[in-house]
């Protein structure tokens, strides 16, 4: 890893300009809930929470083709999490635990379904979100005596925005490293063929777990630090369903496999689905569902995927 | 008393689970298509049953008569024009269960929002051969017992079919190899249209059974993919037989687990025997693949 | 004489109930080139699939280099220094070229930081005859050249013993020239190979010594020349009548 890290920082010293354009970009970013109101931070709040869920679920599922569903179950969690523990503990330790619970779910997922083909492992997430609302849902019942929960955080809009923007940009640093490590190219080459990835000496169980138990604990701290924008939770917002989905359809928008992607997917997604959902409140579930269908049959290799094939004839002479 | 009716309730709810199961298997385990939009079936089953009974006051039976047809037809036309597509563009198995993960969980998403716009969002029931029935000194709900019956009854007639016909042979061979099965001039993508299809039948009927005695909701499809993936997966992938021993586990371990510990919980329960199961058995109580 | 550096002792492996492998024994001394020959169906990949823990043996000893190896994981089998190409080719397909073959190099017996690894990389590809071809994608190879990067993969794991299977197969006549100058070339840096093939003309130029299975037994074992005349083994090969 350190070697890594020189090598960038090395190859960083050759591209000043990208440097300082990052430096600026980075400075806009952080001074951005000075200069707009309320509905557009809210917009950009969203926004970062997908980019953070999609790139996670593309640093794991996109890489290995291990599709998880249930990124509305670590969401969920961590937002019920916050819920119930916020007033009781400081807001680091809060993370820290809600990280560590989504590290742990994670991992005895991981350890129950990893081993086997992909198809248990997507069964399982598929119901994730289902079970976890349902233990969450009678744990409130029988021990609480009643289900939702107030959120004694207060949090403005701004400081959502700059801990969602903290929590992307180690989420693109962590993600940056991966790729380019060696534990990127066993995650691809898990994704390419199993059998031959452990005969070369991948530990292929070791990686999926641990790359899945890390992403999940990025999809889990986006639900607690989004908790504080409702001040009352129950089951059916925390664990919407929907959610994992659009996650999905964002990330395979973009293109998978590259760290870009789902950034690229997130955007035009979100957008689309502010003007759907309030033109067709009725339908949206239904346009949605369409709109996907649509990426996997046309391009499955998302927009990313369509440049690059662009570019590749392009460039390509032409015998 | 109470749990004696517990196991015999678990044992209808299990006997249901094996019919729900059975159309999974078809299509998973003979078809090789991983139907995520499976228990949107059922609820479209439901409905229909509920749009009989509550609308025409008419005996929900008679939705036999809509619903198979159109479980029937829905998807063929779902094999024939979504899935055979994914089915031809596939390099290898791995590929086509990624790919029809993808576009059947877009279609559950399509089919739930239909639902939505069109019933709404309250929770569906209706009252139909709600009075008790005695059976080995034991209570049992007649309109339970019924469907139990027509569920026996529908599982022996498909596996009269898959045994004693020339379509059923050959969708037999499918399930054991597609590709041997092509060798033996098998018109593969034919039958595996026929099994996806029947499959989808199977589970609508189902569902007309299920609305007989339990309340639905728009949104409730999910819970039966789930529990019928499981019930699949613990039997073997295309193992009819280990399906069913499977589902009367499942329904029994449901409804004692309902009884003895909490009835909010019973999704809980068939994922801890499904984990239970899964590390013990890694391809099923009798899977032979 | 030198301690094997693999040794199998009554090895045995039944599918269902056919006995693919049955009580098997046999040794391999450092930078031998082992020829594994026999009909189809003989258990010959068996044989390498046991040895790369692709699934347990029902019975029997492996050890590797004084190690027993049963009961490990493949990837640490891999890491033990056995390293494999498959039957039917296995690119990791999606993959550049040379990332294919970094997989084998940072995660095999060498075990390389990336920097390094990319330079041996590049040396292994020149090797195999695909040093223009590192950045292409593997899947626009063909066939002959995605068994050369499978080669090269294995290699780069840098593995005591090499299991070879049927990697000569589907070559034509120059390819195949080419194919058993490249692997001779290994045998000169004290690799020991196991070579399953059916192209009889390489295992005669190249293996030391062959074993030949029928139905998971040992039935002849010698130099291939002796081998190869031996009465039984062209029963074997040819049925009753042709001996």
């Amino acid at each position: 890893m350190r070697a890594e890290l020189a090598a960038i920082l090395e190859e960083s010293r050759k591209k000043p300009a990208l440097l300082i354009g990052l430096g600026v970009l980075l400075a806009l970013a952080i001074a951005m809930p000075f200069s707009v109101n309320n509905y557009v931070l809210s917009f950009f709040n969203n926004m970062l929470g997908f980019v953070v869920m999609a790139t996670s679920w593309m640093l794991f599922s996109g890489t290995t083709k291990y599709i998880s569903l249930a990124t509305a179950a670590f969401f969920g969690l961590g937002a019920y999490l916050v819920a119930g523990l916020g007033e009781f503990l400081l807001y680091p330790v809060l993370i820290v635990v809600v990280g560590l619970s989504g590290f742990l779910v994670a991992l005895v997922v991981g350890l129950s379904t990893l081993r086997l083909s992909g198809v248990y492992f997507t069964i399982f997430t598929f119901g994730l979100t289902e079970l976890v609302r349902q233990i969450v849902t009678w744990y409130q019942v029988k021990v609480l005596g009643s289900v939702g929960s107030y959120i004694f955080i207060e949090s403005t809009a701004a400081d959502i925005y700059w801990r969602m923007l903290i929590l992307a940009i180690v989420l693109y640093c962590v993600g940056f490293l991966l790729l380019r490590s060696r534990i990127g190219l066993a995650l691809n080459a898990i994704g390419a063929d199993e059998t031959v990835a452990k005969h070369s000496g991948i530990n292929v169980m070791g990686v999926k777990l641990g790359v899945f138990a890390l992403t999940s604990v990025f999809m889990t701290l986006t639900g607690a630090i989004m908790a504080p924008r409702w001040t009352y939770i129950d089951p059916p917002i925390a664990f919407n369903v929907i959610a994992s989905f659009e996650v999905l359809i964002m990330a395979l928008l973009g293109g998978v496999g590259r760290l870009w992607g789902p950034i690229v997917g997130v955007v035009p997604m979100l957008l689309v689905s502010e003007y759907l959902s309030t033109r067709f409140p009725n339908y949206f579930t239904i346009l949605l569902g369409l709109a996907f269908m649509a990426i996997v049959y046309h391009i499955p290799g998302g927009i990313l995927g369509v440049i690059e094939t662009y570019w590749r004839k392009r460039r390509a002479p032409r015998p | 008393m109470l749990l004696f009716d517990a196991l015999l309730g678990g044992l209808v709810l299990g006997g249901l689970y094996a019919l729900i199961a059975t159309g999974l298997n078809l299509q998973y385990g003979v078809a090789r298509i991983m139907n995520l939009s499976y228990g949107e079936f059922v609820i479209l089953g439901s409905f229909v049953a509920y749009g009989f009974s509550a609308q025409l006051e008419m005996s929900p039976l008679w939705a036999f008569l809509v619903i198979v047809p159109i479980g029937f037809a829905t998807s063929w036309l779902i094999y024939r024009y979504l899935m055979l597509p994914l089915v031809r563009r596939a390099p290898n198995l791995d590929a086509l269960e990624a790919d029809s993960i993808l576009a059947t969980f877009g279609l559950l998403f399509v089919m739930q929002g239909t639902f939505f716009a069109v019933m709404g969002g309250n929770i569906f029931g209706y009252s139909y051969l709600a009075f008790p029935f005695e059976i080995f000194g034991s209570k049992i709900a007649a309109n339970r017992s019924l469907a139990f019956v027509v569920a026996t009854v529908m599982a022996l007639v498909l596996w009269a079919l898959l045994r004693y016909t020339r379509p059923g042979t050959a969708i037999r061979a499918l399930a054991v190899d597609p590709v041997s099965a092509g060798l033996v001039a098998i018109d593969v993508p034919r039958y595996a249209a026929l099994a996806f299809a029947t499959g989808g039948a199977l589970v609508a009927a189902a569902g007309v059974l299920v609305s007989m005695f339990l309340s639905f909701t728009s949104a409730g499809g999910v819970i039966f993919t789930t529990k019928a993936l499981i019930v699949v997966i613990m039997g073997g992938v295309g193992n009819v037989m280990g399906g069913f021993v499977a589902a009367i586990l499942l329904g029994l371990a449901e409804s004692l687990g309902g009884f003895l510990i909490d009835p909010g919980l019973t999704l809980a329960i068939n994922f801890l025997i499904f984990i239970i199961v899964l590390l013990w058995r890694p391809k099923g109580l009798f899977g032979a693949r | 004489m030198s301690t094997p550096i693999l040794n199998v002792t009554d090895l045995s492996k039944t599918f269902g109930g056919l006995k693919a492998v049955d009580a098997l024994t046999f040794a391999v001394e450092q930078g031998e080139t082992l020829g594994l020959i026999g009909p189809n169906g003989s258990g010959k990949t068996t044989v390498l699939n046991i040895l790369t823990a692709a699934f347990p043996s029902d019975a029997g000893r492996v050890t590797f280099d004084g190690n027993e190896i049963a009961g490990m994981p493949a990837y640490r089998v891999c890491r033990a220094g056995i390293a494999r190409t498959f039957q039917l080719v296995r690119p990791l397909k999606g993959m550049s070229v040379a990332d294919n073959v970094l997989v084998g190099r940072i995660y095999g017996a060498a075990a390389e930081p990336i920097a390094p690894a990319r330079k041996k990389v590049r040396e292994l590809l020149d090797l195999v005859g695909l040093g223009g071809r590192a950045e292409m994608p593997v899947d626009a190879l063909t066939y002959i050249d995605q068994k050369r990067v499978e080669l090269a993969r294995a290699l780069a794991a840098d593995p005591k013993l090499l299991l070879l299977d049927e990697w000569l197969a589907g070559l034509n006549p120059t390819e195949l020239e080419a194919g058993i100058t490249l692997v001779r070339s290994l045998k000169g840096r004290g690799l020991a190979i196991i070579l399953v093939e059916h192209v009889m003309h390489a295992v005669r130029s190249l293996c030391d010594r062959c074993i030949v299975l029928t139905a998971g037994r040992c039935i002849a074992e010698g130099s291939p020349e002796a081998v190869l005349t031996n009465a039984e083994v062209k029963r074997a090969y040819l049925g009753d009548d042709g001996a």
